[in-house]
């Protein structure tokens, strides 16, 4: 393939930059984005077919059969894969991202004669093995391949203080070097680093982690654009490392958390590891009938799904509930806290593949007045979002927090498993009000069995 | 964030290049490599997002009663407590609901 003039490869580029930047715009709103996502899709098409014109490459058999060989791996699993799953999905196609960024560097390193250049191998290097890495114990701890507790040892800082000390050499005599045996060392120290980064990191911060990996792909990119010369990757790379940190941060602040808190919390023995400490104060718990009486004759209900939701896989059965309470004239509303399920959006979409009708997904600003007017808030697996400490006691790890106002409900019934504080390691004040009802066991089997009592009145 | 993570795919271009630009045999099977790790990011990414952005639009209702027939009959099952019979209760309530959605889909 003779090459294009190069004004026209980077009019193509620009163009496909254009439409990475019309993709996250409307991505940014639910009216848009499906439409957003394929803008998305077309821009980086376009970007893949320049490619190929933008100057001479051999092996073309070969790349044609190794992208057949990427689609056809990855296109069916992102088919079929469940709802539930899509999470740790995500986070393995973040890796593979930050991997192919670490092997572009890595090959293009003999070639980079100007200093500079090699800043940016070693750094896409380094960033995109973390990010390979951190991913795929993400993507482990998600798929409960292993624990998702934190994992905390002895020695864990000092371990990964020695890490990136060997990194930070290793990069300054590459850099100076050039040497690309070195550069495989770096490559090693960088997936060490991510896999310590991840291990300490508690289940439900999972979700702020893979937002971050996903930002430090994007600077990886951004970074390997830099070492080709190619504006396209810088443009696109920036600007996913740029949202994502946005995005990262957002979500930390929505749990009252620092991005800082959550990466090191651990390690401090922090508030990651949540409490065990049971609380011996009295409670009002009740039986799966009675949450059905008080469900069933309610004129508003506002469910509040969590974490434990999620966890259990109890949306279908969620949205059942919904519809048997709809059917007996209950005016039934979800209320979406920023940071429910174990992504950004998730529970949305898995509410949504429930057949909840999306004008019953009520987000956390639109729906805090409306607790005054519901007759029963039920939160199914969630706590730490509902709890008013955040509201009104100053020392408390989530205060600031902004909280679903389920404590103006008439009635507050709490779906829980024990009573396990959440991962803040704090007790919920609003568990002994005299408003409030518990139901302890499964959120899954709890609903269903008060969905049963409650089509049995 | 999931378009997001699709879009840092485009590392596919660069992995690419260097495939394109590969002499030795072990540097063809490095790029070739990083190319197909890159094609999983951006074509799952773009696959992945659209699914999921696929639930929240009313036609799905349809697609979900044959690929979910467990979960959907029990979801039916939930309506007969108003004294009407299953099936008309059943399917007025699709009727009613389907076009609704599916409206609004169009209007946004």
């Amino acid at each position: 393939v003779s090459p294009l003039d190069p004004t026209i490869i980077a009019v193509l580029y620009l163009a496909a930059a254009v439409f990475f930047i019309l993709a996250l715009k409307g991505l940014n709103s639910p009216r848009t984005a499906r439409r957003g996502n394929l803008i998305g899709a077309f821009g980086a098409l376009v970007a893949v077919v320049t490619v190929f014109f933008s100057t001479r490459l051999d092996n073309i058999p070969w790349i044609l059969g190794a992208i057949a060989v990427g689609s056809g791996v990855a296109a069916p699993v992102a088919r079929r894969v469940k709802m539930t799953q899509m999470p740790q999905l995500v986070a393995l196609f973040n890796g593979v991202g930050g991997g192919a960024a670490a092997l572009v560097a890595l090959l293009e390193l003999p070639h980079a004669e100007d200093i500079w250049v090699r800043v940016a191998v070693v750094f896409t290097l380094l960033v995109g093995a973390l990010s390979f890495a951190g991913s795929a114990v993400t993507f482990a701890k998600l798929q409960e391949l292993m624990t998702t507790r934190p994992v905390v040892f002895p020695g864990l800082p000092a371990l990964m203080g020695a890490v990136l000390l060997a990194a930070v050499g290793a990069a300054t005599a590459v850099v100076l070097g050039g040497w690309l045996a070195l550069a495989l060392v770096l490559l090693l120290l960088g997936l060490a680093a991510g896999v310590l980064l991840v291990l300490p990191v508690g289940g439900a911060d999972v979700p702020i982690v893979i937002s971050l990996l996903n930002a430090f792909t994007g600077l990886a990119v951004a970074a390997s654009g830099l070492v080709l010369g190619n504006v396209l990757l810088v443009v696109a790379g920036t600007l996913v490392g740029a949202s994502g940190t946005i995005l990262t941060r957002a979500m930390a602040a929505a749990m009252g958390r620092s991005v800082a808190g959550i990466l090191f919390g651990a390690f401090k023995g922090g508030s990651t590891a949540g409490s065990t400490a049971v609380s011996d104060r009295p409670v009002r718990s009740s039986s799966p009938e009675d949450v059905a009486v008080l469900l069933g004759y309610a004129q508003r209900v506002i469910i509040v799904p969590g974490y434990g939701l999620a966890v259990a896989q109890g949306q279908h059965t969620a949205a059942e509930l919904a519809q048997a309470l709809e059917a007996r004239g209950v005016k039934v509303d979800f209320a979406i806290h920023p940071v429910a399920g174990r992504m950004p959006g998730h529970m949305n979409v898995l509410l949504a593949e429930a057949n909840v009708p999306y004008e019953s997904l009520k987000e956390m600003s639109e729906i805090n007045s409306e607790f005054r007017t519901a007759d029963v808030a039920l939160v199914v697996g969630a706590n730490d979002v509902v709890n008013p400490a955040a509201k009104t006691t100053a020392g408390s790890p989530i205060y600031g927090m902004p909280i679903l106002e389920v404590a103006d409900a008439r009635q507050v019934v709490f779906l829980k498993r024990s009573m396990r504080p959440g991962f803040a390691g704090i007790e919920n004040d609003l568990m002994f009000e005299p408003q409030t009802t518990l139901l302890f066991g499964d959120a899954k089997e709890s609903l269903t069995k008060v969905l049963g009592s409650v089509k049995a009145l | 964030m999931s378009g997001a993570n699709a879009i840092h795919g485009i590392i596919l271009v660069g992995a690419i290049i260097v495939a394109g630009q590969a002499a030795h045999p072990w540097e063809l099977a490095v790029a070739l490599l990083a190319v197909v790790l890159a094609t999983a990011n951006l074509v799952g990414g773009f696959v992945v997002t659209d699914r999921m952005l696929e639930m929240f639009r009313g036609n799905k209702a349809k697609k979900q009663r044959e690929e979910l027939p467990a979960g959907d009959a029990s979801g039916i099952g939930a309506l007969p407590s108003g004294g009407v019979p299953s099936e008309t209760r059943a399917s007025e309530t699709r009727t009613n609901e389907t076009p609704a959605r599916e409206s609004k889909g169009i209007v946004q």
